[in-house]
């Protein structure tokens, strides 16, 4: 009955939205984003806000329950940028009804955005890159501001890149963030770094099996804490096919979701979906993700060259997503 | 100080009544607000009902014994308004903190009397803070989406000036009420926060919002749910919601909030819903009546009134509370 009793992320727009292991996939639209987008890039530079207000409307529409704002450009006043658009987001309710995730590098972006939103957003992120003092800081301003947080597993020495490194920097962020700050366990969104794979280099081969392995234990020995990432990462080998690209995020997010990845930024037009991926492909794809024989990465690249320049029809991928979360996952939903 | 956590537990507590309604009983002139200390102000005073606690004490102090009288358990200061982003209407930014402070100590020692006639039923003083009049997440301009009249630094500073005042005055609890923004509720509660951690104390904090209207929502867009995940980041001792409705309007809503917090509960309506005149007509027993069914339901933990209730609606609610045993909360399985 309770909530906060049963420690589920619990965010909100105008509306509440909870996180419970029933909501499955919880799909964060990536489109207000200037660095992952060039159209919403050139809206906000061009100054089209009307415009730019539309992609995050679409991106509702289309089913994302959350929506990530980024604002970091060079040419872009940040602070700025990420106040007047959240200010104007705030005036729209078919938009405002969902959690906002304020995303930013820069510490100053990310208040500036917690300082106009009423609702209980995500920063995106924090993480102990900068040391301890610095990572204290931040959450303790992160709570008394009202938000969840997403942790990049990061630390003074980089970005975890192991299966080890991973949930070593998860275990020990959760323990600071936990015992010294007192911060809410179930407002922690873990992201423990989606990689390439298939890029021709042995040591990003086992990049999306240590994801995996690395997600499933952050479930299970982090009580309440959720896990998060950027999906599209996985193909970036694969830039220009769609096809590939498009089973590559597919079938990831269908074994990071039975991993217990719970929330994510997936772009709905860039996702085929996962019962329709031609079983060759699939195959082929899966024995990249799982690092299963040698030569998978040139199987995948051979398989890609024969469906090069083929175009997807929109229509059907854009189902993926309606009604909120991925209905079509059938079967990692009930697996899950 | 404490006593108030093990209090609660025992039994409904009773808030007291408006005060703005009161306060029209002494049908004060310009010159009674202003008072000899400041009869050569430059602006307009009247209307300035928070002066009042340094102009007219003794009327504040009357008011806050016929509540007590009536059986509330906790009055509020008289200090809705007694920000400096409020009192900018009055030209009295200045007079900030001493409105606060002498607020506090009114109702401090008012307090302190009737707990020493009756040490069995301690009395306690809730610092008010309203919501001040400007909205951080809507704009007062149709025509300029993005912009706003106040932004959260504003009121976090302006809030905190009111809370320091407040705490030095002696205020039990805080009661940051009358939520039509959830936004400008975040900035009270993170001054709040930064007060006692800069003071190193603790000191329980009431939140209670505004529903507006049948679209159950807050006026700043919100639905119930949505209000109370945007203000449980803090420990609460309740949560609530007051004005704008009569009791049985404000029902259902109170019902939604009662399921799903773990913090206790309270609720101070309206006197029912204004008249033409904007008079509000609802009587003691018809109130009264409408309360009983929030206990017989279980909902409360904290119970009182808010615009167009006077001491005979207190006193009425406090019999009634007194039959029922407190909400419990219910930890689900």
């Amino acid at each position: 009955m309770s909530r906060n009793n049963n420690k589920y992320l619990t965010l909100s727009g105008l509306e509440p939205l909870v996180v419970t292991p029933e909501s499955n996939f919880i799909n964060i639209g990536e489109r207000t984003n200037v660095t992952g987008s060039r159209k919403f890039l050139r809206l906000i530079k061009e100054e089209k806000l009307e415009e730019a207000l539309d992609v995050a409307r679409h991106q509702v529409e289309g089913g994302a329950q959350i929506i990530d704002v980024n604002m970091d450009e060079g040419m872009l006043d940040g602070v700025e940028a990420m106040t007047t658009f959240l200010n104007l987001i705030a005036s729209e309710p078919d938009i405002s009804r969902v959690p906002i995730m304020i995303d930013s590098s820069k510490w100053e972006i990310i208040e500036a955005g917690l300082q106009v939103a009423q609702g209980k957003c995500v920063v995106n992120s924090i993480s102990l890159k900068e040391g301890e003092d610095t990572f204290i800081h931040h959450a303790k301003l992160v709570k008394r501001y009202g938000a969840a947080v997403i942790v990049m597993a990061f630390d003074e020495v980089g970005q975890a890149d192991t299966y080890q490194r991973r949930i070593d920097i998860c275990k020990r962020s959760y323990d600071i963030l936990v015992n010294e700050v007192q911060f809410a366990p179930q407002d922690i969104i873990f992201d423990p770094n989606i990689f390439p794979v298939a890029t021709g280099m042995d040591e990003h081969r086992k990049n999306a099996l240590d994801f995996f392995n690395a997600t499933k234990w952050i479930r299970e020995n982090l009580p309440y804490a959720n896990v998060s990432g950027g999906v599209s990462n996985v193909s970036f080998s694969f830039r220009g096919n769609n096809v590939v690209r498009e089973a590559m995020h597919s079938a990831f997010l269908y074994h990071a979701i039975k991993n217990g990845m719970n929330l994510g930024i997936v772009n709905p037009a860039m996702l085929e979906v996962y019962d329709e991926i031609p079983k060759e492909l699939l195959e082929c794809v899966e024995d990249v993700l799982f690092d299963k024989r040698d030569d998978a990465t040139e199987r995948l690249l051979d398989y890609a060259e024969t469906v090069k320049g083929q175009r997807k029809e929109e229509e059907h991928i854009v189902q993926v997503f309606k009604n909120g979360g991925v209905t079509l996952y059938k079967n990692a939903l009930r697996m899950h | 100080m404490v006593n108030i956590w093990q209090d609660i537990q025992k039994r409904i507590l009773v808030l007291d009544g408006a005060m703005g309604t009161m306060l029209q009983r002494y049908n004060f002139s310009e010159e009674d607000f202003r008072g000899e200390r400041f009869k050569d102000y430059k602006s307009p005073l009247k209307g300035n009902n928070d002066l009042l606690s340094i102009t007219q004490p003794e009327a504040i102090a009357e008011i806050h014994q016929k509540y007590f009288e009536a059986g509330a358990d906790i009055v509020e200061t008289n200090t809705f308004s007694a920000t400096s982003i409020a009192m900018a209407d009055y030209n009295m930014e200045e007079l900030v903190y001493e409105i606060n402070y002498e607020s506090a100590k009114i109702a401090k020692q008012v307090a302190k009397e009737f707990a020493k006639q009756n040490p069995e039923k301690p009395r306690y003083v809730a610092g008010s803070i309203g919501p001040t009049n400007k909205t951080a997440s809507l704009s007062p301009d149709v025509n300029r989406p993005e912009y706003r009249a106040i932004t959260f630094e504003e009121l976090r500073k302006s809030y905190k000036e009111q809370v320091e005042a407040l705490i030095d005055g002696g205020v039990d609890v805080l009661l940051v009420e009358t939520i039509f923004d959830t936004l400008n509720a975040k900035a009270a509660l993170f001054a709040i926060e930064e007060v006692k951690e800069a003071r190193n104390i603790t000191i329980p904090i009431m939140v209670s919002g505004t529903i507006t209207d049948a679209s159950g929502r807050t006026l700043s867009g919100q639905t119930v749910e949505a209000f109370l995940t945007s203000i449980s980041h803090i420990p609460l001792l309740s949560v609530g919601l007051n004005c704008a409705l009569g009791a049985d309007q404000l029902k259902p809503y109170l019902q939604r909030l009662s399921n799903q917090t773990e913090f206790y509960t309270s609720a101070h309506p309206n006197a029912g819903l204004p008249n033409a005149f904007g008079e509000y007509e609802q009587t003691p027993k018809e109130m009264k009546q409408l309360i009983e069914d929030y206990l017989q339901d279980g909902l409360i933990n904290i119970i009182g009134g808010c615009c167009g209730t006077n001491p005979e609606h207190i006193k009425a609610i406090a019999e009634v509370a007194k039959k029922y045993k407190p909400r419990r909360i219910v930890i689900p399985a």
